[in-house]
């Protein structure tokens, strides 16, 4: 309980935190929702003990009669049914085995001969602290309050397990806003009847016994006492992932999944960018529909997972590069146009030839420019040249006939600008590796021996892609992906 | 019910014992009905008054925070003992150091191997270090009074039977378990004092990690009788006397196996120097901060499941080979000079792919139960090393060489490359210790 809290600020970190079930889940996530508890007293008739027959056995019993025949005459049953009955007192100890009542016998007589009074039942109901709406449930025995402690920063952790095993779950609590109304309502009688009805009928649907419960929700036709004053909780809630990989909430009275509290969680999520950080791991970012700015976030962690952080320093490059892969996860969706995997392959050969506009810019010469080195109309020399500088380097070799026979003009335009496509620019790496022992094309033949040949597939697949013809295949697609981060990966200095 | 199965307390409370948990030379331990508190019945012999008092001054500490199974309440006549609480899943330390004849190694790995040994040590010391910063000495450490997590993936300790506390060191006093009392308290010389607590809290230490007594070598267990009581009061040299090697030890685990170089050290300067000087010896705050490095530098065997330190080329139960690995290194970071390089010494961290959990011990300095709340998690992955928050907790990533570009981390992760990139525990413009991944040059 908590009375000294601010009437007008009911909710806070500090707010004392309810919570029924526990677990060692590192996955899940803990939730602290706003509720108001109300206590209620109830009146619940008290369960007679013993049953008809129990009971007319019993009293023949205390009248002398102890023979079965006898019994079973006088009751019009059977002799092995009142046997039966006989046996069960016997083994309750309210008859003796000579058939006489005992003290135990006689006094659960006389407590049926009296009126039973009703058994004054005390448990809570709760509200919801942002809409007023009563919970479906009603909370038998005292409330559950957690164990908790606070951290650094004030907000709540919830412990559990044991010495031996401590276990620790932290929290993120929705606390209503300033511009949140809150709304404290009284529940009335027939409410609190309906959400005990409503959590009985649960309670049988999931087959819970309620034999040695004490949580078991008492029969009830009346209400006794309600609080005037509704207590202000936190309670706590665990959102986990669902085998199906979509986020639920638990039911914290262990009845499944609380598809209504999800649904009042979801609409709290636009409101408090913390609690959608909270759950991103389980929900990402977005909810339904997916949008850009989702993919483009996806897109950046694919990226950063792929190259490291380091990427970022190369900010760009690392724009193009999110651009690709966001496009690749557009083209990935099940209603995305076969044209989207077109789109990935230019925004692919568009980050390459970034890769290769890095390089060159580190080795570079403004005197004695290599594309000399290829012949103006030679093409057959400048094949042969090449060949053998990827031979040399360690690369697949004799290169393919499309990335050999780019004329010197496009490498020459290249160099000079620092600008130019892909095919050049492979070229003129490759000149520039010759006589550059630290370039870094000498290590990456050691990794990749073949990925002259993909660039230069990558360059022809986009080429067809900028023009009428055959669709591009989608694992071909991720092939190309993949030759754009190895050729990054092995080019530039993280 | 019998009178014996029912006690009640100072207060009034009754309560029902249901099980016994066990029983000493002092008197039994039994569970109460409810499962969370225990009751030690103490043996006739027992002053009620003496305990009382004993209890309203162990009552009056200030033990929060620290874990110690503090005395709830005394017992009412005719019963002398007291109520506690249980400590659920928790068994006494010595289930680690009764090792089976055979098949040692499978029974050392199925018992958390070594890092959770060496970690449980430092959290038993942390609790004894804490008491002495309270002013007070526990008396009586021994493999009894220390309790550990039964399950083998936690590391908690906890010390129990407090009524052993004393706040003066007076020879009248003396209380210590056979085997763990310091030369000066057996002898009777001098009364309990923190570096007598050192004394069995290293003995403890070696027992728990070679599994052998620092004072039994093969002289002692071909010895008769006397000679183990000789031993025990420091008439004979330890196991691993520098000069005398009288007392040799071959038996039980190899010290280098289990203990690092500088724990060593640690028993040496115990056992040798402080033999006969108790002023010689390291204090348990000591202990605790080379146990936790020791634990620090224990990676985990991809094919045996053991634990052995990284500085082995390959794993010391099973030979398989090292598994790859980073290095992280603990630093310190001033906003106006950036890192701070060859100051104290933090801590180096071997990353591999079996995620480190780098506790607020680490990161922030934090000392005792509160520093074991896990911080930043790094793990080796394909491209670099994965670093990761515990939920609620914020950490940023920067290149050593553009500091001043930095990257949120939270608990979803980031990749960052396998050098020369470090991670902030706090925001970076305040000073604080970081991690330094890798080479930085």
């Amino acid at each position: 309980m908590q009375p000294f809290a601010d009437p007008n600020r009911p909710f806070e970190l500090a707010t004392p935190v309810l919570r029924l079930k526990s677990g060692k889940d590192p996955n899940a996530k803990w939730v602290l929702w706003p509720v108001f508890a109300w206590r209620v007293v109830v009146p619940v008739p008290k369960k007679r003990k013993l049953d008809l027959f129990e009971r007319a056995m019993l009293g023949l019993a205390r009248a002398g009669v102890t023979r079965l025949t006898e019994m079973a005459n006088h009751v019009k049953i059977s002799q092995d049914l009142s046997a039966l009955v006989v046996q069960g007192l016997q083994n309750a100890a309210l008859v003796d085995p000579t058939g006489r009542p005992t003290a135990r016998g006689i006094k659960a007589l006389e407590e049926l001969d009296d009126d039973l009074p009703d058994e004054m039942r005390v448990g809570f109901v709760l509200t919801d602290g942002f809409t007023g709406k009563l919970w479906p449930r009603f909370l038998t025995g005292d409330l559950p309050l957690a164990d908790v402690e606070l951290d650094d920063k004030g907000r709540p952790i919830l412990l559990s397990g044991s010495p031996g095993d401590p276990w620790r779950d932290p929290t993120f609590s929705v606390l209503p806003g300033v511009r949140d109304s809150l709304i404290r309502t009284r529940p009335q009688v027939g409410d609190v009847l309906r959400a005990a009805k409503r959590h009985r009928r649960q309670r049988k649907l999931d087959d819970l016994s309620d034999d040695d419960d004490f949580r078991a929700v008492p029969q009830m036709q009346r209400v006794s006492f309600i609080d005037r004053i509704g207590q202000s909780y936190q309670m706590a809630l665990r959102v986990h992932r669902h085998p199906s990989g979509d986020w639920m909430v638990d039911d914290p009275f262990g009845h499944g999944e609380g598809v209504d509290l999800r649904a009042r969680m979801e609409e709290r999520l636009d409101k408090l960018p913390g609690l959608r950080n909270w759950l991103a791991p389980l929900i990402g970012s977005g909810l339904a529909a997916t949008t850009l700015g989702d993919l483009r976030m996806r897109a950046a962690w694919a990226v950063e997972a792929r190259l490291t952080l380091a990427i970022r320093i190369h900010a760009d490059l690392y724009a193009l590069l999110v651009a690709m892969q966001r496009a690749m996860f557009e083209a990935e969706a099940d209603d995305a146009p076969r044209d989207k995997w077109d789109d990935v392959l230019v925004k692919a050969q568009r980050a390459t030839e970034r890769v290769f506009h890095t390089t060159l810019k580190q080795f570079r010469r403004t005197k004695s420019p290599l594309h000399r080195k290829l012949a103006q109309a030679d093409l057959k020399y400048n094949a042969l040249q090449l060949d053998t500088i990827a031979a040399d380097l360690g690369f697949e070799s004799p290169l393919p006939n499309s990335l050999k026979s780019v004329r010197r003009g496009k490498v020459q335009f290249a160099e000079e600008s620092g600008g130019g496509s892909l095919r050049p620019l492979v070229v003129l790496a490759l000149l520039y590796a010759d006589v550059t022992p630290e370039h870094p094309l000498h290590k990456c033949a050691l990794m990749h021996r073949d990925l002259l040949r993909r660039l230069d597939a990558l360059a022809g697949a986009r080429d067809q892609a900028a023009h009428d013809g055959v669709d591009q295949l989608s694992d071909r697609v991720t092939e190309h992906v993949e030759t754009v981060y190895a050729a990054t990966e092995m080019l530039l200095p993280q | 019910m019998n009178p014996t199965h029912q006690v009640v307390d100072e207060f009034g409370a009754v309560h029902a014992l249901v099980k016994r948990l066990g029983v000493g030379g002092q008197g039994e331990v039994w569970l109460a009905a409810g499962g969370r508190r225990v009751v030690k019945l103490l043996n006739n012999g027992g002053n009620p008054e003496s305990l009382r008092r004993q209890f309203a001054f162990v009552r009056r500490l200030d033990l929060h925070g620290i874990h110690v199974a503090k005395p709830i309440a005394v017992l009412k006549p005719p019963h002398v003992g007291y109520v506690a609480d249980f400590l659920g899943e928790m068994v006494a330390i010595k289930s680690i150091m009764q090792a089976p004849s055979a098949n040692l190694a499978s029974w050392h790995i199925a018992s958390g191997g070594l890092r959770r040994r060496l970690r449980l040590l430092a959290h038993a010391g942390e609790a004894l270090v804490a008491l002495h910063g309270r002013g007070v000495i526990y008396t009586d450490v021994s493999h009894n009074n220390v309790f550990i997590s039964e399950p083998v993936g936690a590391a908690e300790a906890w010390l129990i039977d407090l009524d052993n506390l004393r706040y003066q060191s007076d020879p009248a006093l003396n209380l210590y378990t056979p085997g763990y009392g310091a030369p000066e308290i057996v002898a009777g010389r001098a009364g309990c004092t923190s570096l007598s607590d050192a004394w069995a809290f290293a003995v403890l230490v070696w027992q728990a990690l070679t599994l052998t007594h620092p004072f039994v070598g093969d002289l002692v267990t071909e010895g008769d009788p006397e000679v183990e009581e000789l031993a025990f009061a420091g008439g004979l040299p330890w196991v691993r006397h520098q000069a005398d090697t009288r007392n040799a030890c071959t038996s039980g685990l190899p010290p280098e196996l289990v203990l690092a170089p500088r724990l060593v050290e640690l028993a040496r300067r115990t056992f040798e120097d402080g033999l006969s000087d108790r002023a010689k010896r390291p204090g348990i705050a000591e202990w605790v901060e080379r146990l936790h490095a020791a634990a620090d530098q224990a990676i985990l065997c991809p094919d045996c499941a053991a634990t052995y330190f990284v500085t082995e080329t390959a794993c010391s139960w099973c030979d398989a080979a090292r598994p790859e690995l980073a290095t992280l290194r603990i630093t310190r970071w001033q906003p106006s000079h950036g890192r701070v390089e060859g100051s104290t010494r933090l801590g180096q961290f071997p990353v591999t792919r079996t995620p480190l959990k780098l506790p607020r011990r680490v990161t922030q300095g934090v000392p005792g139960v509160p520093g074991r709340e896990l911080h930043v998690e790094f793990e080796l992955v394909a491209k670099g090393v994965r670093v990761r928050t515990a939920p609620g907790c914020g950490a940023w990533a920067a290149s050593v060489s553009r500091d001043s570009e930095r990257y949120p981390i939270d608990e979803r992760g980031r990749v960052v490359p396998k050098d020369g990139w470090m991670v902030f525990f706090d925001n970076p413009d305040l000073p604080q210790r970081i991690a330094v991944i890798g080479r930085t040059q």
